[in-house]
């Protein structure tokens, strides 16, 4: 069973048809909160770039500067954090990616885990409650492949 | 059969789904009761345009699951022309129907407004004679009937779950059918006799065959693109709703069928992700009333006839009424069918809070999903 989170940072209608067209048994996770949003603004000092694997994850990397880690979720709350970015660095003085999942299942966190290895801290943040999720079984994976040498937690929005 | 009794490789789902969960050239069976009721409904909405009926079989002991009057309901107001046959054999499992069954069985179907036909497997000619009009009824005026059956089950339910009167059980296998046709003709019972021999001999054959080897037993069915590649992602206009709006447009434009709770126009559902395309599209946009279990299998049934079903729960919430359709069907009938059906459904759910909605409309369940 394929399982698909929307997120309004790119083109729902995409994700849709990019799903529908795999002709496979699917749940779309959509959300109330986002339904009612557009496109994001343009923030000059991120760029937005999705992954070419099947539907693959959205990759939000600071355009200037080296992040100091990453934080991985799905959903709205990736459109959260999106908004937040310069709040967020202002109040931590440190730069992060953002990586968006799309297919949350069967996940494959081959492409994410590749790039996330290159920072020491990782945080999950879940759009549900935090045991048992989404964000502990994408760290539970990240830590499968890297050992236990990279920090990690995961919060519940 | 018998292959697929043993887990053969050779058995007509590859040894996978064993007694319970069968499928081949139009038939379909699961374990879960009253469950492929409504998988019937949304097979018989695609069959509609031809000559043909979906029968759907069931024990009356399904009638305490609640799936089951959800697929009533919804086969009547589809207008679908599906055959309910409910076998009354008098005990649900081991458990006397007096017990288990209140009020009539036939009112049942009554209910839902069901042309009601009966019958019983002793009186042969008039049980065939029944049961044609009942296909006839239901191909002639594409809507649904009910045949309730009176039969008797003459083995165990299961393994060691009969505690029926022995004296009873001997009486009704005095009476069956093939014990007095054989009786009175030679003929027939030599031919039953050659038939029980071949099929003892077969086992022993059957017993060398191979099983499914474990490295194609479960994979899953989605065509994968790997790449390391990052390009720009697709930026979009207007509202993530109105994109969803659009999409589901397009596919009611390809036949699909968009099914789910007051989402005709002019509401549209209840976050307008159909609003506009029932009006365009009145076949293909299904309101249904409240009903998840059924409309998921209404939807998972459109799709395993070769249609595509896109379900929509209206509250995420709610799909815990369709998760046996989901655990215990859609997720399962490419595996468990020995990767000879497709069902290649969509269900669409909003999640997630902040609306004001409550305890019960605001959560994120996709961790059980």
């Amino acid at each position: 069973m394929l399982v698909v989170a929307l997120n309004s940072l790119s083109d729902p209608a995409a994700v849709l048809r990019e799903t529908q067209d795999l002709s496979v048994p699917s749940i779309i996770i959509e959300n109330k909160t986002d339904y009612g949003r557009r496109a994001p603004a343009v923030n000059e000092r991120l760029e937005i770039r999705q992954n070419a694997r099947t539907l693959g994850h959205l990759l939000i990397t600071p355009r200037y500067d080296k992040p100091h880690f990453s934080i991985v979720t799905y959903g709205e709350p990736a459109r959260l954090i999106y908004d937040a970015y310069d709040e967020i660095v202002a109040e931590t003085n440190a730069l992060f990616d953002l990586l968006c999942m799309v297919k949350l299942s069967p996940m494959d966190l081959s492409g994410p885990a590749r790039h996330m290895m290159k920072h020491e801290a990782i945080l999950a943040v879940e759009d549900g409650s935090a045991p048992f999720g989404i964000g502990a079984e994408i760290l539970s994976q990240l830590r499968g492949r890297a050992g236990s040498t990279v920090v990690s937690q995961c919060v519940a929005m | 059969m018998i292959d697929e009794l043993l887990g053969k490789a050779d058995g007509v789902c590859k040894g996978i789904g064993s007694s319970q969960h069968l499928y081949r050239q139009g038939f379909i069976s699961n374990g879960p009761q009253g469950a492929l009721l409504p998988v019937g409904t949304g097979i018989g909405r695609m069959v509609r345009e031809t000559e043909n009926v979906v029968v759907s079989f069931v024990g009356e002991g399904t009638l305490g699951e609640g799936v089951t009057y959800e697929a009533l309901n919804l086969s009547a107001l589809l207008k679908v022309p599906q055959v309910f046959v409910c076998e009354n054999n008098f005990y649900s499992q081991s458990t006397a129907q007096t017990r288990n069954t209140a009020g009539s069985i036939p009112d049942r179907f009554r209910a839902f407004g069901l042309k009601t036909f009966l019958a019983n497997t002793w009186d042969l000619p008039s049980l065939m004679q029944t049961v044609g009009e009942a296909i006839a009824h239901a191909r002639g005026n594409s809507e649904p009937v009910a045949i309730v059956m009176t039969t008797y089950r003459l083995n165990a339910h299961s393994k060691g779950d009969d505690d029926r009167d022995a004296e009873e059980v001997a009486f009704f296998r005095q009476n069956d059918p093939i014990s007095w046709i054989s009786e009175g003709n030679n003929h027939l019972a030599q031919r039953f006799s050659e038939i029980d021999e071949e099929v003892e001999s077969y086992f022993d054959t059957a017993l060398s065959k191979p099983e499914l080897p474990l490295d194609s037993y479960v994979g899953d069915q989605m065509p994968r693109r790997t790449s390391a590649r990052y390009t720009p992602a697709a930026g979009f206009e207007g509202r993530v709703i109105e994109r969803v709006n659009a999409f589901l447009r397009e596919e009611a434009e390809r036949g699909a069928m968009i099914i789910g709770e007051d989402i005709a126009d002019p509401y549209g559902g209840a976050f307008k992700a159909t609003k506009g395309n029932g009006q365009d599209f009145p076949d293909a946009i299904v309101s249904t009333p409240i009903s998840e279990a059924g409309l998921v299998g209404v939807a998972a049934g459109y799709s395993l006839a070769g249609r595509r079903g896109i379900a929509e729960i209206m509250f995420g919430d709610f799909v815990t009424y369709a998760f046996d359709q989901i655990v215990n069907g859609i997720s399962k009938y490419h595996h468990m069918y020995g990767k000879q059906a497709s069902c290649p459904v969509t269900i669409r759910m909003p999640m997630g809070g902040k609306r004001g909605y409550g305890a019960t409309h605001s959560q994120s369940l996709e961790k059980f999903l």
